[in-house]
């Protein structure tokens, strides 16, 4: 079916697909090639999202263990109420780079780490186990960030990697192949007329 | 044995004495007495306690009694 | 101090030690350390707090109820202070417990200033004060923050107010200062000495702490000069000047040279984290406080001395709830405990 079906045994023809079949070989190479360089790129982020998952969860268990002892020391009560003193929240900018012609996001946060001074409550009035919790999630929070970029990044060159390999596929296994059989179909259909041509000059002759 | 013109002040110190040691006792069961009061009305139990301690200061009024018990007896 | 002034103390002393006789005991503390929540719970139902969890179980449960019953608790204890109290003892109680006004101040001020709904916000105030709970439910109506500044400024508080300009932590430090100042200045107007004895190594030791934790934040010796509280007791102005400019070890070196220094020379080399040395101060300022209340046992400091150790009392209950409940190791809710 497909391709053998609707096409017309000519010589022009030929041309066209020895053309698409050439050109199809070529993208596959160099598809294959982005593949590959997107799998390697894919290991050195998954070694890095590891890397950052692990610490969110560390700082994880750090930052509630220090709200804990916050809430514990200095009662729930207070650090709720020192927690209403921060309005602003901090600001995220969001950009695109390029990788390989896949675009991934850049994060970048501003004012999610605070100074002592920045942190909205007073000074005098609080201990520095309120500062410590605060400092504790301020780094998860910039982990985190940090985690949502790669991770992200992650997620987009996975989909292109497996579009990529489903483009390769197709073209090694479906395209190319079809190209072929039709480009040998006309061949044989090219060959069989002159054949037909030959046999019909002779009987002409004779 | 004493000339009467004596006996007042015989009398009038052994007033003295009961009169001053009285004073005497007050002062000292003021602050005692606050503080049985405040000990008290946080727990019962100090109530006998802080009779006791209240009434030592008594015992200074009780020497007076005595002082001038022995003025008006003796001499 | 003459004896007429012993005379005034007795009935109040007196009452605040046999107040204080029903403290829990330090040696209790390890004990319940080991128990489990509901036995903990059950401890403090049968102790002082029954009244206050009684009354609050209806509308809390579990560690929520054992919290809200404790700091009700205290602020009723605070209360009784000042009701039982008279001339001299009276005056001096109500300034030091000014310490819930203006608690109660930045609370609303906190939730107005992040939106945060009435009832979360009353949920939070503690009515010890001077400030009624009908005065503060008034407050809470209020819908912003310049709007509660305003209700307030009738009230003594407003001058540590009026300079507000969007920046929260600004007039919560203006607070803290006025109620150090205040409490000064209610020293030197009754020529209280011991009051302002205790009230100056407070201010030592509060400076202290801040300094600590604004060295190691990095902060500039300008920033930092202004919110010191000025009137301590052995870190003078000049002291502090040269603490603050000092880069953070050498600050730690210099420190040697005053009386605290004992108090936090073994944690001192562990700058990771200040909460060693601040309960080290805590403890500091609790034995110093029971300290000067013996020297001096009919005079306010044995009153101070009560507040003081019936806020950490509570302190160490709450710890020791709220690290079991969140399952902190018995290490680390042990080294919170003021003990």
């Amino acid at each position: 079916m497909a391709i053998k079906d609707n096409i017309k045994p000519t010589r022009s023809e030929l041309i066209e697909l020895k053309k698409k079949i050439k050109l199809s070989q070529s993208g596959h190479k160099l598809l294959k090639m982005k593949r590959d360089g997107l799998i390697l790129e894919l290991f050195a982020i998954l070694e890095k999202a590891k890397d950052v998952r692990a610490e969110v969860e560390k700082q994880f268990t750090v930052a509630s263990q220090k709200l804990a002892i916050a809430k514990s020391v200095e009662g729930a009560v207070v650090v709720r109420s020192t927690a209403f003193a921060l309005k602003d929240t901090p600001k995220l900018e969001l950009e695109s780079k390029n990788v390989m012609g896949v675009v991934v996001p850049k994060i970048e946060a501003s004012s999610v780490h605070k100074k002592l001074n920045e942190h909205g409550y007073g000074i005098i009035g609080t201990s520095s186990r309120i500062d410590e919790a605060v400092d504790a999630y301020e780094i998860l929070v910039e982990k985190l960030i940090l985690a949502a970029e790669i991770e992200t990044t992650m997620k987009k060159l996975l989909d292109d990697i497996e579009k990529t390999k489903r483009r390769v596929n197709a073209l090694e296994f479906k395209v190319i192949p079809e190209l072929t059989e039709a480009k040998d179909f006309i061949v044989l259909r090219l060959e069989e007329m002159e054949r037909e041509n030959t046999f019909r000059l002779k009987r002409i002759k004779g | 044995m004493v000339d009467p013109s004596q006996a007042g002040m015989v009398a009038l110190g052994a007033g003295i004495a009961v009169g001053l040691a009285g004073i005497g006792a007050g002062m000292g069961e003021q602050a005692i007495g606050a503080a049985a009061v405040g000990a008290m009305a946080e727990d019962e139990k100090f109530f006998g306690k802080g009779l006791l301690m209240t009434v030592i200061p008594e015992s200074i009024a009780i020497f007076g009694l005595v002082v001038s018990l022995i003025l008006l007896f003796v001499f | 101090m003459g004896a007429s002034n012993n005379v005034k103390y007795a009935y109040i002393v007196a009452r605040v030690r046999a107040m204080k006789s029903k403290l829990i005991p330090r040696d209790m503390y390890p004990k319940i350390l080991n128990m489990e929540i509901p036995e903990i719970t059950r401890f403090i139902e049968e102790s002082e707090y029954k009244k206050d969890v009684d009354e609050l179980a209806k509308k809390y449960k579990g560690t929520e109820l054992i919290e809200h019953a404790m700091s009700q608790n205290l602020a009723l204890t605070y209360r009784k202070l000042i009701e039982v109290s008279q001339n001299e003892a009276n005056f001096l109680i109500t300034e030091y417990l000014r310490f819930w006004d203006i608690w109660n101040i930045k609370t609303m001020l906190r939730g107005k200033f992040s939106g945060a709904s009435e009832e979360d916000i009353v949920e939070h105030l503690v009515a010890a004060g001077q400030l009624s709970y009908r005065d503060l439910m008034e407050l809470v109506k209020i819908g912003t923050v310049e709007g509660v500044i305003g209700a307030l400024s009738r009230t003594p508080y407003y001058p540590a107010l009026e300079g507000y300009k969007g920046d929260l932590a600004e007039i919560e430090n203006a607070l803290d200062k006025w109620y150090y100042a205040k409490r000064i200045e209610a020293a030197i107007q009754t020529g209280n000495k011991l009051f302002l004895k205790f009230l100056r190594t407070e201010i030592d030791l509060k400076n202290l702490k801040m300094l600590f934790r604004m060295k190691r934040a990095g902060m500039e010796r300008e920033d930092i000069m202004k919110l010191i509280i000025p009137g301590g007791m052995e870190l003078k102005e000049a002291d502090l000047n040269r603490l603050a400019s000092l880069p953070l070890n050498e600050f730690v070196r210099a420190l040697e040279e005053f009386s605290y220094w004992n108090a936090i020379a073994d944690v001192s080399s562990d700058l990771s984290s200040l909460i060693n040395i601040e309960i080290r101060l805590d403890k500091y300022g609790l034995e110093y406080a029971a300290r000067i209340s013996y020297y001096y046992p009919l005079s306010i400091l044995p009153i101070l001395d009560y507040i003081l150790s019936k806020k950490i009392e509570v302190d160490n209950l709450r710890i020791i709830v709220h690290g079991k409940e969140t399952k902190l190791p018995e290490e680390i809710i042990k080294a919170h405990l003021v003990m």
